[in-house]
């Protein structure tokens, strides 16, 4: 019996023991658990045991968002027993000030109902944001004038104060930025102003950025300006499952981790009474101007001028105001003069463009001679401080007008029918033509035709022509012996061709003839009276000794004579093997009789 | 609304009929029906159809007609453009003359002077000069070859060669006078701006009138640089405001 009792009580502890490995536990927490509006934390889903929810529906919780970003996973084993813990990650975001709870959830899993442990969150103000320390940065507006006029510019500082130790950095666009629309900006310089400065015992960093507005809507409005930071902060980790090696690494390291967050520093809201411009007073020439201005002399560029010559009138209005808002004062053309809309040019003198000068550039046509005088011409502006219109008078100097009034103001003559053809007339248009001749395909220059470059070419060519001929036949005409020697040097040169050809057919015959005429020709040839064929070596002989001294080059012209009778006359043959050799020597024998 | 519809119908007309007219039709039969357009006092729809006229090749009836159309069309520099173009091709022609002098004076464009050498030029072409002066040129040239080289009995050549190289030296008169011309252009509307740069947004130097000849100098983006001789001052104008009276191409 007792043994039974013991061995029950035995299976009951395994069971148990089982039933407790089999527990579920779900924690939730939000981490930093105090954030400010708009700023964005973490919001963890721990589900510790062995088996799992598929999915988790988080309850809906009225002013906050939340948004997945995952999952991870850790496995302890404990005295053999494994230990599974799945941690779901959210981002959660807040709209409103308050105090956020998650509530106590039931979640049913493989059929067993577990609760969901709910987790608090607290959503403070920007200035109170606990995670920034008491010591976050804050951001001033200072605006020159609290009630302006509409359409005035008015100068603004906007100054971002940081305790020193807060570390960060200012967001794109990198200087302040103006909520609302009821105020146009004058733009940032990129480079604030930095300076120090210590308050109640603090030290901060100041930079300030100096801009202006113009508002342009009328009654009170709201200024406010905010800029964006990214702040590194410093903050204890927070862990839910502490497990021993979390707790030596916290031991070693420290339990502190380092994370930019992006914030948004807003200003205080200033309320601005921007008055309208009173009706009282308002000059017609009232084209806008707000502020003090003065006005140059007006220059023209030019004392004369003729009858629709233009001349340039330029105006120069100088001093502090809305430059950007002036319209051109209107020259109102007359019968004297037409005028177009003027050129304007601004040169600022700071970096908002509220004080510099104002250059307008009108353009005159006068359209009749005589002395042109610009009249009701006026610039007036609304100045701020005294809250009154001043107008003043543009006279620019009187303009001497020459010539006759212009074509086009003038209408046309009139056209009269039955005009007879052919004759001139004052005052009417002859009729048109019923005939047309021959159409041309171009009216151009016949010198951009490359037929008229061809054309004259040619006669050049011919002209040259002429001109060598003519003193080539002159030359001939006055000069015989020239002549003749170029007939002999021209049927040398036929032989000696003859004798090549003959050469390369191996016309032994045919060559020493050839041979012997071209010598023939080249020793005689100023013999005119000769008949070059009929002479015979004995009657050359004398003749060749004058001119060849080379006993060598005698002897082989003796033999081509020689040779070339025995062949033609003897029918004997020539021991000579190669004809070319001997049409070679041949050759060069010629060319040393042309040179004697 | 009568009166609407008409204006539609000519001004369709007007679009349609140069298109329907030149299909298949030859600038003679152009040219004709544009005289019956004019006849009828239908100025713009004669203008269509010399212009279409126009695309088949140049003649000078066909521009002095379409000067004239354009003077009815209250157009007067675009009617100046096209008698100059008719002068071109017959300089000589007294109605072409009578009628641009007509519409210069109506504008009050002062006359340029016209002293003998000045008309020499307008008897004949600027081409039919250049081939005067060319023929004249080689001829006297192959004067002097016959007479250096040939040594004919030497006054009758002599004499030809005096006349033929007088001719050739007077020929160079007008030359000169019309060469300046290949280069000029016409003012075609009223307030013409003369620019300082070839661009849109360019600041004006002078405004310009219709009907004044120019010296086209250069083209760049859709801009002439013209000199205007009258008051000796120079500027890009657009192109569609400016047109030359030569059908050449102006360098860069």
């Amino acid at each position: 019996m007792k043994k039974r009792f013991l061995l029950t009580f035995l299976l009951g502890c395994i069971c148990t023991h089982l039933l407790c490995a089999e527990e579920i536990s779900i924690k939730t927490y939000f981490t930093p658990s105090t954030v400010a509006i708009g700023e964005r934390g973490s919001f963890s889903l721990v589900v510790s045991g062995t088996s799992f929810p598929k999915s988790i529906d988080l309850p809906r919780i009225h002013g906050l968002q939340f948004g997945y970003v995952g999952k991870s996973h850790s496995i302890q084993i404990i005295n053999g027993l494994k230990r599974t813990q799945v941690t779901h990650n959210y981002w959660v975001i807040s709209e409103k000030e308050g105090t956020f709870v998650f509530p106590d959830t039931p979640i049913s899993i493989d059929g067993n109902e577990y609760i969901i442990e709910g987790s608090l969150l607290t959503v403070v103000a920007q200035k109170e944001n606990a995670a920034l320390g008491n010591l976050s940065p804050t951001l001033q507006v200072h605006i020159g004038k609290k009630n302006p006029f509409a359409g005035e510019v008015v100068p603004v500082s906007v100054t971002l104060k940081a305790p020193d130790g807060v570390e960060g950095r200012i967001l794109p666009p990198n200087h302040p930025i103006q909520k609302g629309d009821s105020f146009v900006d004058h733009g940032f310089n990129l480079d604030p102003q930095s300076a120090s400065m210590i308050e109640n015992n603090v030290h901060y960093k100041t930079y300030t950025w100096e801009t202006a507005i113009t508002p342009i809507k009328i009654g009170p409005q709201k200024l406010q300006y905010e800029i964006p930071l990214a702040l590194t902060l410093t903050r204890e980790q927070h862990r839910t499952i502490n497990s021993i090696f979390d707790q030596h690494l916290n031991s070693m390291f420290g339990n502190f981790v380092r994370e930019e967050r992006e914030v948004l520093i807003k200003t205080s809201t200033l309320s601005i009474d921007a008055l309208s411009l009173p009706e009282e007073g308002k000059p017609e020439s009232f084209s806008g101007a707000i502020g003090t201005f003065n006005l140059e002399k007006p220059e023209l560029s030019s004392s004369k001028a003729e009858v629709g010559e233009p001349i340039t009138l330029s105006l120069n209005i100088n001093g502090q105001g809305n430059f950007d808002r002036i319209g051109a004062p209107e020259l109102k053309e007359t019968r004297q003069f037409k005028s177009y809309t003027p050129k304007m040019s601004f040169k600022a003198k700071d970096t908002f463009g509220i004080e510099g000068s104002l250059t307008l550039e009108y353009i005159i046509i006068p359209q009749q001679p005589g002395v042109l005088e610009i009249n009701n011409f006026k610039f007036s502006f609304f100045d701020p401080e005294q809250k009154i219109y001043i107008e003043k008078a543009i006279t620019p100097a009187a303009i001497e007008i020459t010539g006759t009034s212009p074509s086009t103001t003038k209408p046309l003559p009139s056209f009269t029918k039955n005009t007879p053809s052919g004759t001139t007339s004052d005052n009417q248009l002859l009729p048109i033509k019923l005939e047309t001749k021959k159409f041309k395909q171009k009216i151009t220059p016949i010198y951009t035709s490359p037929w008229f470059y061809i054309a004259n070419t040619f006669l050049a060519l011919i002209c040259l022509s002429w001109i060598f001929f003519r003193k080539r036949y002159l030359k001939r005409t006055e000069n015989p012996e020239f002549y003749i020697k170029i007939q002999i040097q021209k049927n040398t040169e036929r032989h000696l061709k003859a004798a090549h050809e003959a050469a390369n057919k191996h016309e032994v015959e045919l060559f020493l003839g050839s041979a012997q005429k071209a010598l023939r020709l080249s020793i005689m040839r100023m013999e005119q009276s000769i008949n070059h064929d009929a002479i015979t070596w004995k009657e050359m002989e004398p003749e060749i000794r004058k001119k060849v001294e080379d006993p060598i080059l005698m002897h082989y012209i003796k033999e081509i004579f020689e040779s070339a009778d025995a062949i033609k006359y003897g029918k004997q043959s020539w021991d000579k093997k190669s004809i070319l050799d001997e049409y070679d020597k041949l050759n060069k024998c010629i060319q040393l009789l042309a040179k004697k | 609304m009568n009166f609407k519809i008409n204006k539609y119908l000519i001004l369709l007309v007007a679009i349609i009929c140069p298109f329907l007219a030149a299909f298949g039709q030859n600038p003679k039969q152009l040219f004709t029906q544009g005289n019956e357009a004019y006849e009828r006092e239908n100025y713009p729809l004669a203008i269509s159809l010399y212009r279409a006229a126009l695309n088949y090749g140049h003649c000078a009836a066909l521009h002095y007609n379409l000067g004239n159309a354009y003077y009815k069309n209250d157009d007067p520099g675009r009617s100046i453009l096209h008698f100059e173009k008719a002068l071109l091709l017959t300089p000589n022609d007294p109605e072409i003359q009578a009628n641009l002098h007509f519409v210069r004076s109506a504008l009050e464009i002062p006359p340029t002077s016209s002293y003998f050498l000045k008309s020499l030029s307008s008897w004949i072409t600027y081409n039919q000069w250049l081939t005067l002066c060319i023929f004249t040129f080689w001829l006297s040239i192959c004067l002097i070859i016959f007479i250096k080289w040939h040594h004919p009995p030497k006054l009758f050549p002599g004499l030809a060669l005096i006349l033929t190289a007088s001719i050739f030296f007077i020929t160079l008169y007008p030359l000169y006078r019309l060469q300046s011309s290949i280069k000029e252009g016409v003012i075609l509307d009223k307030d013409t701006q003369l620019k300082v740069a070839p661009t849109e947004s360019s600041p004006n130097i002078a405004f310009l009138q219709p009907g004044h000849n120019v010296s086209i100098i250069k083209s760049q983006d859709n801009h002439f640089f013209i000199k205007y001789s009258f008051s000796n001052k120079e500027g890009w104008v657009l192109n569609t405001h400016c047109q030359p009276l030569w059908d050449i191409s102006f360098s860069n």
